[in-house]
């Protein structure tokens, strides 16, 4: 999977360590963003109030 | 890489094959002329290959000619030190099965030049340094990630073995994020909100100046669900801490974005009864974390449009989830009227746990109209 990513990035190795680094950037943000508030809407089990 | 060792057999051999296959190729191009294929170029074309590109400039005009006198002295002289090297780029070359990266330099070259390419490699090898620094930095690091590929392939076990290393990565950045991350920029972002409530009554309060203190505590209107009707501070939290307070205690409305959820049928700041209010202990920008460190006498103060109701902590007790009279008007006491303001503030216990809720009461002491000021109550607590 990652060999694969590795093979299909372009260019020598700087640039390929760039565009991982811009990969992983776009993949924390969009997390952060949407997949980890998603998470926690489903997992959340935090309960504060009192209730019958 | 290869060693002395396994250099020192192959050379011959592998040079051999190299020669046959550079001819083979050369002859099938039409490029090589009779009199080169059988000189003595037989013994040594293993050369050839390694230093394809820079060949047709330097290639004198009658290099054919020198090649039969030079290239045997100079490639027993270099002995030593040829083997270290050429077999190494040699087996290198061609374990990796392609044979078209030495052709570059005969395919871009003329017919009339094509020759040179062979003749010149020899003079230079064993000798110069640009096959050193040509051939064992480039084409020997070329192979060896192909000599590799067969162990590449790819592989159920491996493929599964990425997927759980990269599940776990993630669960341990959402628990970060949860856990750090996350509640620093929600606690963040209440306290923002909070402080822009302040500046947004205080500029109504100058633009209509209410009464100063005459003793009288007004009464707040019933916030309707979601809606943000004052500020929860409490010094003992922090000097910037302040978290907005929505009416209702569901999550998705009020606990979750807005941080302190009042709860709908308890009574509101400053009447006789109980003040309830519900907020997180942990995520969502834990407005409540520290309500366990609250001393007696600590300033609990909600700040509305009107102004501050200061209340002073009293106790803290933990419940069952299902206690609900610590909502009465006199907190777990049934059926008895108030003649107090008290505040309630309930969260879970322990952090991160649903099974136990903590309480802690606060008593009314005081009212501060906005246009006296902030109260004194909200100065910071040392120690």
């Amino acid at each position: 999977m990652y060999a694969a990513l590795w093979r299909i990035l372009p260019g020598p190795v700087w640039l390929r360590i760039i565009l991982l680094l811009i990969l992983i950037g776009v993949a924390l943000y969009a997390l952060v963003t949407w997949g980890f508030p998603w998470v926690q809407s489903i997992v959340d089990n935090q309960e504060v109030t009192i209730e019958q | 890489m290869s060693s002395e060792s396994d250099g020192t057999i192959p050379p011959t051999r592998a040079a051999r094959r190299a020669a046959e296959r550079a001819a083979a190729q050369a002859s099938e191009r039409g490029t090589i002329p009779a009199a080169d294929a059988d000189s003595p170029t037989a013994e040594a074309p293993s050369f050839v290959p390694v230093t394809p590109p820079l060949n047709p400039v330097d290639a004198p005009a009658d290099a054919p000619t020198a090649v039969p006198v030079e290239a045997p002295e100079a490639a027993t002289a270099d002995e030593p030190e040829a083997p270290v090297e050429d077999p190494f780029n040699l087996e290198a070359f061609f374990s990796a099965g392609r044979p078209d990266e030495a052709a570059p330099g005969p395919t871009e070259t003329t017919p009339a030049e094509a020759e040179a390419p062979l003749t010149v490699a020899m003079l230079v090898t064993p000798s110069a340094e640009p096959a050193t620094a040509g051939g064992s930095s480039g084409s020997g690091r070329r192979p060896g990630r192909r000599r590799k590929r067969p162990f590449e392939g790819f592989s159920i076990i491996g493929f599964l073995g990425e997927i759980l290393l990269t599940a776990g990565a993630l669960m341990l950045l959402y628990l970060v994020w949860q856990l750090w991350y996350n509640d620093m920029v929600e606690r963040g972002q209440q306290d923002r909100e909070a402080a822009s409530l302040t500046e947004k009554w205080d500029a109504e309060e100058s633009a209509q100046p209410g009464t100063p203190n005459d003793g009288v505590v007004p009464v707040i209107a019933a916030p309707g669900d979601g809606e943000i009707f004052a500020t929860l501070r409490i010094p003992r939290f922090g000097p910037d801490y302040g978290a907005p307070l929505a009416g209702g205690v569901s999550k998705a409305k009020t606990l979750d974005k807005a941080g302190i959820g009042h709860y709908p049928d308890t009574q509101l700041p400053g009447q006789a009864g109980n003040f309830a209010v519900a907020g997180h202990r942990n995520t969502h920008g834990a407005p409540l974390n520290l309500v366990a460190d609250l001393r007696v006498g600590d300033a609990i103060v909600i700040e509305t449009r009107e102004g501050w109701f200061t209340y002073r902590y009293r106790n803290s007790e933990y419940v069952q989830p299902t206690a609900v009279d610590v909502l009465n008007p006199v907190p777990r006491e049934d059926s008895v009227a108030a003649t107090q303001s008290v505040i309630t503030l309930t969260s879970c216990n322990p952090k991160m746990s649903t099974a136990e809720r903590i309480i802690a009461y606060g008593l009314f002491e005081s009212f501060t109209p906005r246009a006296d000021g902030a109260p004194t109550s909200l100065t910071p607590t040392e120690g």
